[in-house]
C-alpha cells in the first residue's frame, strides 16, 4: 500500500526523479508522427485512494553508492527517464518518499487535489521537462 | 512436468463456458500464461488484440520496474465488449497500454488526433481527444455512455468525412 500523500521538504528542486520504461508496454506509435513514442499512461498515477505514480529518488540511489543506471534498469532491457522535483512541484504534484520491498529509493509522486489523477496539463508538464535516462532507441518522449 | 490447476473467476464465456484457469502450482516449469477466450465476434479489432489482452492480463508482478499489476481480467473484459461496440471498419484497432494498477488504456493517435480511453475499471473511464492541429483538448468521464466517443472515433477514419454531430 502506497504511503500517505504529501510532499518532502527533504526533496528540493533540483533533485532528480527517475520513472522506469518498459520498452514493450508503454510505447506506442504515433500515426500523426510517423515515430514510436512513449504513451500518456506512463506519466499517470495509480488509482488507489492513496497511489499516485512510481519514481526512483536519485540522490537516495546515489547516497548508498549504487550506480544509478544500473538500478534502475534491474530487469534489463527497462528503459528510464528523468525530470526534477521542481517540474512536478510547478505542475502542483507533490513528491515523497515510499520505500517498498525491494526498492528502499522508492518515491510517489501525487496529484495535489486528487493523489491519485493527474490532469492532462500536469502529464504534459512532466513530459516536457523529461529527458531520457536509459533511452530505448528510436523512441520520443511524449503522450 | 505437472501441473496442479483450480478454476479460477469466469473471465470470458464462449459457448463451451471456457473458464480463466489459473495454475494453483507447477513444477519444473517456469512457463504460466493466462488465455482469454472472446467469444462470438464480428469486430476485426477485438481478433487483432485477442492476443495482446491475453498478454496483458498474463502481465507478471513488477512488470513496470515497480509494483505493476497484470490488467485485470475485469478491465479487459470491459475493453473487448467496448472495442465490439466502438468498432469501424475504416479504422484501425488501437494500441493497448496498461496501467500500473491493473487499468488499461485504448489509444489511438492518426489523422491528427490523439484519443485516449483510460479504462480505469468497468463503466470508469476518462477520455481524452487533442486535436493536434489546434492543441484543442476535450476530457469526458464516461460510465457507459459513448455516444460522444463514435463522433471521435469516427474523426479518425481517413477515409470518412468527419460529420460533426448537431
Amino acid at each position: 500500500m502506497a504511503a500517505q500523500p504529501y510532499d518532502e521538504d527533504d526533496l528540493i528542486d533540483v533533485d532528480i526523479l527517475i520513472r522506469r520504461v518498459n520498452p514493450k508496454q508503454h510505447v506506442v506509435f504515433d500515426e500523426n508522427t510517423g515515430k514510436k513514442r512513449t504513451s500518456s499512461k506512463l506519466f499517470s498515477p495509480s488509482s488507489g485512494p492513496n497511489d499516485g505514480m512510481s519514481v526512483d529518488i536519485q540522490k537516495l540511489i546515489e547516497n548508498d553508492g549504487v550506480n544509478v543506471q544500473d538500478f534502475v534498469s534491474t530487469p534489463t532491457f527497462t528503459g528510464s527517464v528523468f525530470f526534477d522535483v521542481n517540474s512536478a512541484r510547478n505542475a502542483g504534484l507533490m513528491v515523497g518518499y515510499d520505500p517498498i520491498v525491494g526498492n528502499p529509493y522508492h518515491g510517489e509522486v501525487w496529484g495535489s487535489s486528487k493523489p491519485n489523477r493527474f490532469t492532462k496539463s500536469q502529464k504534459r508538464a512532466l513530459i516536457n521537462s523529461s529527458a531520457w535516462l536509459v533511452e530505448i532507441p528510436g523512441v520520443d518522449i511524449g503522450g | 512436468m505437472s501441473l496442479a490447476w483450480k478454476e479460477g473467476t469466469t473471465a470470458f464465456q464462449d459457448s463451451q463456458k471456457a473458464r480463466y484457469i489459473q495454475p494453483d502450482q507447477f513444477i519444473g516449469s517456469a512457463f504460466t500464461s493466462y488465455r482469454v477466450v472472446v467469444p462470438q465476434n464480428d469486430s476485426s479489432w477485438v481478433r487483432i488484440l485477442e492476443e495482446r489482452l491475453n498478454e496483458l492480463t498474463s502481465l507478471p508482478t513488477g512488470w513496470d520496474g515497480y509494483r505493476g499489476k497484470p490488467v485485470s481480467f475485469q478491465c479487459a473484459y470491459f475493453v473487448a465488449n467496448m472495442l465490439e461496440r466502438l468498432y469501424q471498419p475504416n479504422v484501425p484497432a488501437p494500441s493497448l497500454v496498461p496501467g500500473s494498477d491493473g487499468s488499461l488504456q485504448v489509444e489511438w493517435h492518426r489523422n491528427m488526433f490523439d484519443v485516449e480511453l483510460d479504462v480505469l475499471d468497468a463503466q470508469n473511464i476518462v477520455a481524452t481527444r487533442v486535436n493536434c492541429k489546434t492543441d484543442d483538448e476535450r476530457v469526458i468521464e464516461i460510465e457507459n455512455d459513448f455516444s460522444e466517443i463514435v463522433d471521435w472515433i469516427t474523426a479518425l477514419s481517413s477515409k470518412k468525412p468527419h460529420i460533426v454531430r448537431t
